[in-house]
């Protein structure tokens, strides 16, 4: 059966659809909102609330754009509300989740601790940011994606885009240097 | 470190920070529960409850909030009509059914 056959019929409410579109969909779902999680359990969460969006927008989806493009949509504007409501509470907190630290499966893969190292350090810098320049940031350097894209995953427009881009990088810059994170 | 050290410091710590996959550790999300705990979650919102299910609820809740307040009113009334305070029972309904807006 087509995806599209699925979507009509999550679309009209039917559970088992949703639930086979949601396995389909789950693991882009996770790699976005991981970017902006700090722990699994909230990982976690945070994806099951993205679901239940899907699963509630679904009825609203027209088919204009492809299915996945829509799921991302839901994705990324859903992932900058948790940033809103999270960045108050994060203010507080400590800025490396302990228990990614003592997952690592393989302590001696240098070159998977240097990536997660450096992963800590744009994560410390992009707490500090905005949380739309943290989503254009995340979106266009981190996921590799286009202006284009981005501009259509936020709703906003490519100019503001470029703009917060080149801001937030110019922040994040000066901040690891103010840090002295510089070598 | 990245390979290309001709990089910027910044830019090289970005590029390895987006090769890196955060929570990747076992493969990426688990799916031990996951079906259930989405049904869960996807299950229509209960019924909303009537004005006895919550004046049940919020009953301890509502006589301790409004303790004080119904003391207060009580000893307002009690000082304002003390020298017309109805004597007995009969005085007291007598006293009470010539508010009613109709007649006994």
């Amino acid at each position: 059966m087509p995806e599209s056959e699925w979507v009509a019929r999550a679309a009209k409410g039917d559970e088992d659809a949703f639930v086979r579109l949601a396995v389909a969909y789950r693991p882009r779902i996770w790699a976005t909102a991981s970017r902006f999680a700090r722990s699994r359990p909230e990982l976690e969460d945070l994806v099951q609330d993205l679901l239940v969006k899907l699963w509630r927008g679904l009825p609203g989806y027209r088919g204009n754009a492809p299915f996945g493009h829509w799921v991302m949509t839901v994705t990324v504007r859903g992932c900058y509300d948790f940033l809103r409501a999270q960045r108050r509470r994060r203010e507080r907190e400590t800025l490396v989740d302990p228990t990614e630290r003592h997952e690592d499966i393989d302590p001696e893969n240098e070159r998977a601790r240097a990536r997660r190292e450096a992963w800590e350090t744009v994560r410390l810098l992009l707490e500090r940011l905005d949380p739309k320049d943290r989503l254009v940031v995340t979106l266009l350097d981190l996921e590799e994606r286009s202006v284009r894209e981005t501009a259509s995953l936020t709703g906003w427009s490519e100019a503001n885009v470029k703009v917060r881009a080149h801001r937030a990088r110019k922040k994040m810059r000066d901040l690891h240097h103010e840090l002295g994170l510089d070598p | 470190m990245n390979s290309d050290d001709t990089l910027p410091s910044f830019d090289r710590v970005l590029a390895d920070a987006r090769l890196h996959r955060p929570f990747s550790e076992g493969g990426g999300p688990s799916d031990f529960g996951f079906e259930t705990r989405l049904r869960a979650a996807l299950a229509p919102n209960l019924p909303v409850p009537g004005f006895a299910e919550c004046f049940a609820s919020l009953s301890l809740r509502f006589s301790a909030i409004f303790l004080p307040p119904v003391l207060a009113v009580f000893a307002f009334l009690a000082l304002n009509h003390r020298h017309s305070l109805p004597e007995g029972l009969g005085g007291l309904v007598a006293h009470w059914a010539g508010l009613l807006p109709f007649g006994i």
